[in-house]
């Protein structure tokens, strides 16, 4: 049988389903329907598990039994179809959802589209919350997300590109992006990059993100991957492209700015001053979640002479009779506080409640009674990881607050110059960064785009 | 991936140092809050006081003053002592007060302060005093000035004299600057136990670096920040309406313009003529009567303040002049503007016997909100 | 491609570094109160030098000095002389890591080993030296802002502490001569401008690049002008003449609130300045390495750096420091000022024979 891999059909309609079923390895979800048509015997066969039953009925099996045409094409033609002549195509075919239609006495197919259609309702996103603005969020179904797109981007302009990857799984991507505003360069390396996808099994997106980052290995995300349509829209129009994976419920765009994984979109959706105040804040959050665990370990190993004589006094009644070093301290801390909120994230929301609790009255204050961790700690590892959050992108949040423990350890040797030191290179390392060509951080315009959003005077 | 083993070098080098060299952990360091030299026996002797606080659990605690003093023959040889009396390595990082015994005060004070400037540690922003009457050991003794541990009560109070423009505002570090500055000498508040407390009690002469043994009494201290033009916004003064009946015969006002022009002659000798003059602008704060005051009488009023003022100034410079502390800095004003002049004298001879004319001016703008 | 912007910061990052700290020390010693005129020669005489440079890059911009030296002096000396500036950029590194060093262990890390220093210290530089200059300009415009901090903090100064404007008086006592020969110590503290004449091919404008080092000279003029004129009415005489880094001695006086040292974390982040006075040095010196010995520019950052690791292992006496530091004054001057006005000659004159 294997010789026969790309053989064409045969006339012999009983041999050629034989062969199907043996390269469909005998799948028990594989059914076929039988119908007369103009007396001639003619086979249906799909995959019970993708297809759209309904549709069958009523587009195929209903028009063919009426028997109104002569000739097949136009009995189907309410269905899009095209016509096969080998083996393999016909099972590929199979198993995308289509169904295949054998004739008496034919050596060729008709393979109709029919896959189920069935999804998840459009949502309100679930990581990216906003208080004012659009509530909608992608889902597993990469039609429906470029709806949603195009619902919002109206112009021709908007295109889409489908190509599939993934030797084994065949995974459709969509590359959608505004042919005005992309540059030519950025969009042709993008498609270069994905025709380097070798991998068989193309089923997530972090395996697009790998090939489409110029710097896989660097900590810091340089592919926005968000669950909303808006966020997607606006980075659209900016000039970024952005890729669906088939069965992922989010975009991934690129080239995009370390600048916009601070950003919500409510925050642009405000007015200029909120916008401002937001953006801000988002920095300082930022800064302080790399910093502030380092910050304090520095302080109260080399530098307390900095500190106001109240604080200090304060501090040194905090770690009194607490035997661990700040820095243990600080990484114990922190796995805890990764604990609680990986058990919050795992458990059904009902339970999650009772971790939040737990995790915040329990255990904090239990930990700080028993004297295992200093009172300031908890404040500071507390404000590190919620200043962490305030990230919208959970990518982000995720490696910012991860980032804080190179310093932590260079904080534990050299006090305020290891601080300093690793810093520099972090933002080298920030500034060095491209996505898809395109500088990661530059300089903040944050100002200018500003000025730009501000109300223009009216004239006359 | 190059960058990938990059990051692992950079990360991998410093676990593998040994490390934390200069680690000096919070926890252990003990800080010294207030320090006082005083001379006995030609050798010099530190007190300090270190806040010992005592947890009683979440967050109350109760504090300890721990003192401890040695003797020595320079500074460094008392605090190698001290440090064997605590419990971790000693630091004045966090230092509020140092207070000299009288004795101490009359040294060269810039020449025994030199360890406090030459090493980085030390704090620079504590207040400087000297304790007259008895030894400044003996202040530390207080256990607390008001609910503040003694030496941040001594700090509390000393701040709250600058702020009422007893004595100028200084520290460690303005102090650094006013020694060995040509021409200029300066003035340190003096603490005294009165009953049972401590107060500052004027503003003692410094000359030459060295505490003179003069001061200036609380009620003209003032009066001499006027003069030297280095006042805060809150000053009060006092004068008797008359010579005999001092019983409710005062009259106190608070300064709300001052001006102040000092201005350098020569006389036939060559010899500096000052000729010093205050306008000061004031608002009635207190007078023997609550009744109106008549355009006349204000006008009396501002010429008796102006006298008395006038007669408090020229004491005052007197006492300057005896105790030879330049603490105008009539020195450095010649300097600055006469290079040649300066040269050819010589200040710590010429100082004491110049002429110094005072002449206070004071207006009455304000009456209160009483007429 | 260096915008204007780009080009401006890299010069001021390349003038101003650790001088700043001890500056105002040196010139005091020399001229007391009339430091600042001094200094305001020196950059008026950098600004001249400025112009010379500029003149030399634009005799062949396309081509770095290596690469002009090679076309002006033959093989053989162009590449002496090369090799000539590769050693001066090292020495110059070197007498760097020695005086930071030096900074942070009498002023931070009082026990903390010398080549645990310059380990960290090279690691950081040798990081951003290997980038492209693009990458290196951009992290210059971020590290640029602790210039801002450091004049807001020189303003707070002024509000926080008791200064005498009348120490500026009497203006020109020390005398002309004096003056002026305290010059050259002021002159070496603002060196960094010579960097045009190894970027000039990467400039988008070079047409427009002496105005803009122009610019960025008058900024560092400017800056340095504030402090000295800050230190001169802050300190008095004699205390001047004993505190060797006024700036941060000017900074422990300062307290506030919320911080009472404001000295350590000012020193701490000062050292962004100063390595990138250092990453400049090293990308110079890889810059000629890699003409020279055709060997990656990003490997031979990394040889450098290593070279100078093992250089800062030898134990240095202060004596030594010292008499290296006068040595480096006189380098400077050589390599900054005189070879260049002799290779413009030189190119002057091959103009007109050919």
């Amino acid at each position: 049988m294997a010789k026969s891999q790309d053989e064409f059909l045969t006339k012999d309609l009983n041999q050629n389903l034989l062969i199907i079923e043996e390269k469909m390895f005998h799948t028990e979800d594989l059914k076929q329907r039988k119908v007369i048509f103009h007396n001639k015997a003619i086979i249906l066969l799909y995959l019970d598990t993708i297809i759209d039953k309904e549709s069958i009925e009523i587009h195929i099996i209903d028009s063919l039994n009426k028997q109104e045409n002569e000739r097949i094409e136009e009995s189907i033609s309410t269905k899009q179809f095209t016509t096969l002549t080998t083996y393999k195509d016909i099972s590929y075919s199979l198993a995308q959802g289509n169904t295949i239609l054998f004739m008496e006495d034919c050596n060729f197919v008709y393979s109709i589209v029919t896959l189920t259609d069935e999804k998840r309702a459009i949502n309100e996103s679930l990581n990216e919350k906003v208080t004012l603005g659009a509530h909608d969020s992608f889902v597993e179904n990469a039609s429906t997300n470029i709806s949603m797109l195009r619902k919002r981007v109206r112009t021709p302009e908007f295109k889409v590109e489908y190509k599939h990857y993934g030797a084994l799984t065949n995974a459709e991507i969509a590359i959608c992006y505004i042919e005005s505003k992309v540059e030519k360069d950025i969009i042709h390396s993008i498609k270069n990059r994905l025709d380097q996808i070798k991998e068989p099994e193309l089923i997530q997106s972090r395996q697009l993100q790998e090939v489409l980052e110029d710097y896989p290995f660097s900590p810091f995300p340089q592919t926005l991957r968000t669950e909303r349509p808006d966020r997607t829209a606006n980075n659209l129009l900016k000039g970024s492209v952005v890729i669906f994976l088939e069965h992922e419920p989010s975009a991934l765009v690129t080239p995009v700015s370390f600048y916009a994984f601070l950003r919500s979109p409510e925050d642009v959706n405000s007015r200029w001053f909120i916008n401002l105040f937001y953006f801000t804040l988002r920095m300082l959050a930022f800064i302080l979640s790399v910093t502030l665990p380092a910050f304090y370990i520095a302080v109260n190993a080399f530098h307390s002479a900095i500190l106001p004589v109240s604080t200090f006094y304060t501090l040194k009644l905090s770690v009194m009779n607490v035997p661990f070093h700040p820095l243990i301290e600080a990484v114990i801390m922190q796995i805890v506080l990764e604990l609680l909120k990986e058990a919050s994230v795992r458990l059904p929301s009902a339970v999650a409640q009772t971790i939040g609790t737990v995790g915040a009255i329990v255990i904090g204050s239990a930990i700080v009674q028993t004297n295992f961790i200093s009172n300031t700690m908890v404040v500071v590892i507390a404000i590190t990881a919620v200043s962490s959050f305030v990230i919208p992108i959970g990518e982000m949040s995720t490696s910012i607050r991860l980032m804080s423990f190179p310093l932590i350890f260079l904080a534990a040797i050299f006090g305020f110059i290891g601080i300093v030191f690793g810093l520099m290179v972090y933002l080298t390392h920030l500034v060095k960064l491209t996505s898809s060509g395109k500088a990661y951080v530059d300089s903040p315009k944050i100002l200018q785009s500003i000025v730009k959003s501000k109300p223009k005077k009216r004239e006359g | 991936m190059k960058t990938c083993l990059k990051l692992i070098t950079i990360l991998s080098v410093f676990p593998l140092l040994t490390g934390c060299w200069d680690q000096k952990l919070i926890l252990n360091s003990e800080v010294i809050n207030g320090i006082s030299f005083d001379l006995k026996d030609n050798k010099i002797k530190s007190t300090i006081v270190v806040l010992q606080i005592i947890p009683k659990g979440s967050g109350y605690f109760d504090f300890n003053n721990q003192l401890s003093s040695a003797t020595g023959d320079s500074l460094d040889d008392t605090f190698s002592e001290l440090r064997m009396y605590h419990r971790g390595p000693l630091s004045a990082s966090k230092s509020r007060i140092i207070l000299f015994g009288e004795s101490f005060a009359k040294k060269n004070l810039n020449s025994y302060l030199d360890l406090f400037y030459r090493n980085p540690d030390p704090y620079l922003g504590s207040k400087v005093a000297i304790v007259k009457g008895l030894e400044a050991s003996k202040i530390f003794s207080f256990k607390e000035i008001g609910t503040d541990p003694i030496a941040f009560g001594l700090y509390e109070i000393i701040d709250a004299a600058e702020e009422n423009s007893t004595i100028p505002e200084g520290n460690l570090n303005t102090l650094f600057s006013l020694f060995n500055e040509a021409g200029k000498d300066f003035i340190l508040p003096v603490l005294e136990q009165k009953g049972d407390g401590i107060l500052v009690s004027g503003a003692g002469l410094i000359s030459q670096n060295a505490y003179s043994g003069k001061m200036i009494q609380l009620n003209n201290c003032s009066l001499l920040l006027l003069l030297m033009d280095n006042y805060e916004k809150k000053v009060d003064l006092l004068t008797y309406l008359s010579e005999e009946k001092k019983l409710n015969n005062q009259v106190s006002y608070r300064i709300t313009k001052a001006k102040r022009k000092i201005n350098i002659q020569k006389d036939a000798f060559h010899k500096p003529v000052v000729n010093l003059k205050l306008d000061l602008e004031v608002g009635l704060k207190q007078y023997p009567k609550t009744s109106n005051i008549t355009p006349k009488q204000l006008k009396k009023l501002q010429t008796t303040i102006s006298n008395d003022l006038t007669k408090r100034s020229n004491h005052i410079m007197k006492t300057t002049q005896k105790a030879n502390s330049d603490v105008l800095g009539i020195g450095q004003r010649i300097k600055e503007t006469d290079p040649g002049t300066w040269q050819s004298l010589d200040w710590k001879e010429t100082y004491p016997s110049i002429k110094i004319n005072t002449h206070v001016n004071v207006k009455i703008v304000k009456t209160g909100i009483i007429k | 491609m260096l915008t204007n912007k780009n080009l401006f910061f890299l010069i001021i990052q390349a003038q101003i570094g650790i001088g700043i700290l001890g500056l105002p020390y040196i010139l005091y010693n020399d001229v007391h109160q009339d430091s600042w005129i001094s200094f305001l020669i020196a950059g008026i005489l950098a600004q001249g030098v400025i112009i010379v440079l500029v003149a030399l890059s634009k005799v062949s911009p396309k081509n770095t000095l290596y690469e002009l030296n090679l076309k002006l002096l033959g093989n053989f000396f162009g590449k002496t002389l090369n090799f000539m500036y590769i050693l001066y950029f090292i020495a110059v590194s070197m007498l760097l890591i020695l005086l930071v060093t030096d900074v942070i262990n009498t002023w931070i890390l009082h026990q903390t080993p010398r080549w645990a220093i310059i380990l960290l210290l090279l690691l950081a530089s040798s990081y951003i030296a290997k980038e492209h200059l693009l990458t290196i300009s951009k992290t210059f415009l971020f590290f640029s802002i602790l210039f801002i901090v450091l004049i807001f903090l020189l303003i707070l100064v002024y509000s926080k502490a008791d200064l005498t404007v009348g120490r500026l008086l009497p203006i020109g006592a020390s005398g002309f001569l004096p003056i002026l020969k305290a010059s050259p110590d002021a002159f070496v503290s603002l060196i960094g401008f010579e960097f045009i004449l190894f970027i000039m091919p990467f400039l988008k404008e070079p047409n427009k690049s002496l105005k803009v080092i122009s610019l960025a000279n008058i900024f560092t003029v400017s800056l340095y002008l504030f402090l000295i004129i800050t230190c001169i009415i802050y300190f008095s005489s004699a205390q001047f003449s004993l505190v060797q880094q006024p700036l941060l001695y000017l900074f422990r006086g300062l307290s506030f609130e919320f911080v009472e040292r404001i000295d350590i974390i000012f020193l701490s982040f000062w050292l962004v300045p100063i390595s990138t006075t250092l990453v400049i040095q090293l990308f110079n010196a890889s810059l000629g390495v890699q003409n020279l010995f055709s060997i990656q520019r990003k490997t031979s950052v990394y040889l450098i750096a290593f070279l100078l690791f093992g250089i800062g292992l030898f134990p240095v006496s202060p004596s030594l420091k010292e008499s290296l530091s006068s040595l480096m004054t006189y380098l400077n001057i050589i390599f900054v000022f005189f070879i260049p006005i002799l290779l413009l000659i030189i190119s002057k004159i091959r103009v007109k024979k050919i």
